[in-house]
């Protein structure tokens, strides 16, 4: 299997630190977009990839993927896998895409403005 | 709480039926299936994989809010959002203030418009009609000055209740779009629940009742307010388990036996404190209760508002009264194999769902309010619900269900 970049979203340093639930529901959506904005997943694959950088509580990748689903921005088929039953894959939309580029873009700016402003604190502190 | 694929699939099970549609159903548990069985091809086990899960209920309650709101967005009735909105609730993090209580003041002020707005529609004309039968004479005494002042005024005011209660009407689109972006923002952003990590808390409240030999059990349960959660499961010697998860800033639940002939008498009494728990950071309180498996009990159940979860479907009954106030009621017999006996069911305000095993012979006696009933699997006879299965030994079940408000969904599995 080749080798996913993980998710570079809201990875924060040091992490496996807790973090604020809510804080991180935010961010998981534009996590799996990125993700499968690589290649296709299938749902266990996904959320192995995420839950690497992210402590959350898998089961709530489900939900996110089948509202992800209900509003366009993803697709299913399945595909035979090596054993077992087929697999259920995930694929990104027209539609996904653009939504994904749209919020990486936007969580950058906003990451690089918050990077900035702790910098600054940081120093003054020193 | 340690739990394999089978329980957390049919945690999962339980809290959906009734609410989503069989094939959504199925396509949800079939994820979470899919999840289980390529987790295990890669040497991880069932108790691992559902702990990294996180809580099947907190997934449940997570499914249902976006369902329901997606529900009251495609079909648009008071009930629907009612719903969406109790779901979105049920998510549990952000308290009551940020969406129920806006939602009460929008529901008063909207009525109080329609109100105003059908009361001078109905005023308008007969003050109208009073103004003309003056304006020929008749001796009637009206507030205004001249008749002819009388017309414009009552006319002004007809013209007025039908501009409120229009005006009151698109409004109420306007809201109730709003509301469910609102709903929809809720849900993308605030998470409910907890996460795995404190899976490792141990229950502040906890409580046993050994067996001692006992050959049955009468266990009464009464519960203030909040989740309860009755299901088989006990360590070998014991009878009756209590756990109160989130009792920590809760009066903890009392608990006692004595001896009854050849068998013991177990209460249990959760009085919470509206005040200190309803409101406070956690959930609502929660009391799990396990009974084991193999001993003939009589049960009953009252709930005063809240959740109430039976999965009874591995213990032996004799009997089974439930009450639940307000609040979802639960009961599933799915795969029952113990022996017979009669339930009686009422349920106030809120969904009633109950499984029953389809391999007994059945009578099911409803009784109900408003909302819709859902029935699968049984033979109808006027008001009451019949099973005639080919195993003509089987011990007879008999239920009377009393539904108030809230759809019932019935099932024989």
């Amino acid at each position: 299997m080749q080798e996913t970049p993980p998710c570079r979203g809201p990875v924060m340093p040091g992490s496996g630190v807790p973090m604020n639930i809510q804080f991180k529901k935010g961010v998981l959506e534009i996590c799996v977009l990125s993700v499968l904005a690589r290649r296709d997943c299938y749902g266990y694959e996904l959320v192995n990839e995420i839950s690497k950088t992210i402590d959350i509580s898998e089961g709530t990748i489900y939900p996110l993927l089948r509202r992800l689903k209900d509003e366009g921005l993803v697709t299913t088929y399945l595909q035979e896998s090596g054993e077992g039953p087929p697999r259920k894959y995930y694929r990104l939309t027209e539609s996904g895409q653009r939504t994904e580029r749209e919020q990486r873009e936007e969580w950058m700016q906003f990451a690089a403005s918050v990077n900035e402003l702790l910098k600054g604190v940081l120093h003054a502190a020193e | 709480m340690q739990q394999n694929e089978q329980d957390y699939l049919n945690t999962l099970r339980i809290r959906l039926t009734g609410h989503v549609s069989r094939e959504d159903l199925d396509d949800i548990l079939s994820d979470y299936a899919e999840h289980f069985s390529i987790g295990k091809s890669e040497g991880r086990s069932e108790e691992e994989l559902s702990r990294a899960l996180g809580s099947p209920d907190d997934v449940a309650r997570e499914i249902l809010a976006s369902y329901l709101v997606k529900r009251a967005e495609q079909a648009r009735s008071a009930g629907n959002i009612w719903s969406a909105v109790m779901a979105t609730l049920g998510l549990g993090l952000f308290n009551l203030a940020v969406v129920f209580i806006p939602f009460i003041i929008l529901i008063a002020l909207l009525t109080v418009i329609f109100v105003a707005g059908v009361l001078l529609v109905v005023l308008g004309p007969i003050m109208l009609l009073a103004s003309v039968l003056q304006m020929l004479g008749a001796p009637i005494p009206a507030p205004w000055l001249t008749p002819a002042g009388g017309f414009f005024i009552s006319l002004g005011l007809t013209v007025a209740g039908v501009f409120l209660v229009v005006a009151g009407l698109s409004l109420t689109r306007f809201f109730y779009r709003l509301g469910i972006r609102y709903l929809k923002w809720n849900i993308r952003i605030i998470r409910g629940g907890e996460g795995p990590d404190r899976d490792g808390v141990p229950c502040p409240s906890a409580g046993t009742i050994p067996r001692d030999g006992a050959r049955h059990l009468d266990l009464q349960v009464r519960f203030g307010a909040g989740d309860l959660s009755i299901r088989e499961g006990t360590g070998d010697s014991n009878l009756v388990e209590l756990t109160a998860p989130h009792g920590m800033a809760c009066p903890r639940p009392s608990l006692s036996a004595t001896a009854d002939g050849m068998g013991k008498r177990v209460r249990i009494r959760g009085r919470h404190a509206l005040d200190r728990c309803w409101w406070s950071e956690d959930s609502s309180p929660a009391l799990e209760i396990g009974i084991a498996r193999d001993i003939p009990t009589v049960l009953e159940v009252m709930n005063k508002a809240g959740r109430t979860t039976l999965a009874l479907g591995t213990l032996s009954l004799t009997g089974l009264r439930v009450r639940n106030g307000a609040g979802e009621t639960r009961i599933d017999l799915a795969g029952y194999t113990g022996g017979g006996f009669d339930a009686e069911i009422r349920n106030g305000v809120g969904h009633l769902v109950i499984r029953l095993p389809k391999d007994y012979p059945m009578r099911v006696r409803v009784q109900r309010g408003l909302g819709d009933t859902d029935v699968h699997g049984f033979i109808v006879e006027g008001d009451t619900y019949v099973t005639r299965p080919e195993r003509k030994d089987a011990p007879q079940i008999t239920v009377f269900v009393k539904q108030g408000v809230g759809s019932l969904f019935l099932e024989a599995v």
